[in-house]
């Protein structure tokens, strides 16, 4: 693995970086078999697929498809055991989803710029507290899933 | 090979995230090991009998 490029972007943990591989190549295989259905499919149906929003999909997919098998498979947290500690990671979790969502209310005013209205204002403020949300959900049941992995492995 | 890692790392002292420590692992890898659950690489197999001072053969062969 050292060899490839990937190596960069993997944990060194050996365990987690061989099942996020696999995620990967999982994602890949059926991003490979999702295109090759659209084109045999659009060309039945004579459709005319735009290229761009193809790559995204196709990008977008092997993205989510992939972080959604890491905090599901409980690998994330992995010295989370007591309760104690679990309670203190998802004080943490919250810390870290709400710097989250400033960060995102702050890149929404700077690419937007200053909000000329109110609803721009509340536009921008929804979308950072959906970004919010979304973040505290997902690292609070990666953070479930790893916590009861975590106590079955028990020394 | 599942309880004779778990019993040598226990002869040692060692607590699972102490020997993850010591072997650049986590301490759910150590516990996977443990169970049975996930082989490790040669690597790590190798660091871990170094850590516990036992040899391969004594943490890894199945005896018949």
């Amino acid at each position: 693995m050292k060899h490839s490029f990937l190596h960069v972007f993997l944990p060194k943990d050996e365990y987690k970086r061989m099942r996020v591989v696999g995620f990967l190549a999982e994602a890949a295989v059926m991003v490979a078999v999702m295109l090759i259905l659209t084109v045999f499919i659009s060309s039945w149906f004579d459709w005319s697929l735009d290229s761009m929003v193809l790559a995204f999909a196709a990008f977008g997919f092997i993205v989510i498809y992939t972080y959604l098998r890491y905090i599901l498979s409980g690998i994330e947290f992995t010295d989370v055991v007591s309760k104690d500690n679990y309670f203190k990671t998802k004080i943490k979790i919250r810390k870290r989803a709400t710097k989250f969502g400033a960060i995102f209310f702050i890149v929404l005013l700077l690419t937007r710029g200053i909000p000329n209205s109110w609803s721009v204002f509340f536009e921008i403020l929804g979308l950072s507290v959906f970004a919010f949300i979304l973040m505290l959900i997902f690292d609070r049941l990666s953070l479930k899933k790893s916590y009861e992995k975590n106590k079955d492995l028990l020394e | 090979m599942v309880n004779k890692i778990k019993l040598a790392r226990i002869e040692k002292g060692l607590t699972q995230a102490q020997l993850a420590k010591r072997v650049n692992a986590t301490r759910q890898t150590i516990g996977l090991i443990e169970k049975g659950e996930y082989n490790p690489s040669l690597n790590l197999c190798i660091a871990i009998a170094k850590e516990l001072e036992k040899t391969l053969n004594d943490l890894f062969w199945e005896e018949s």
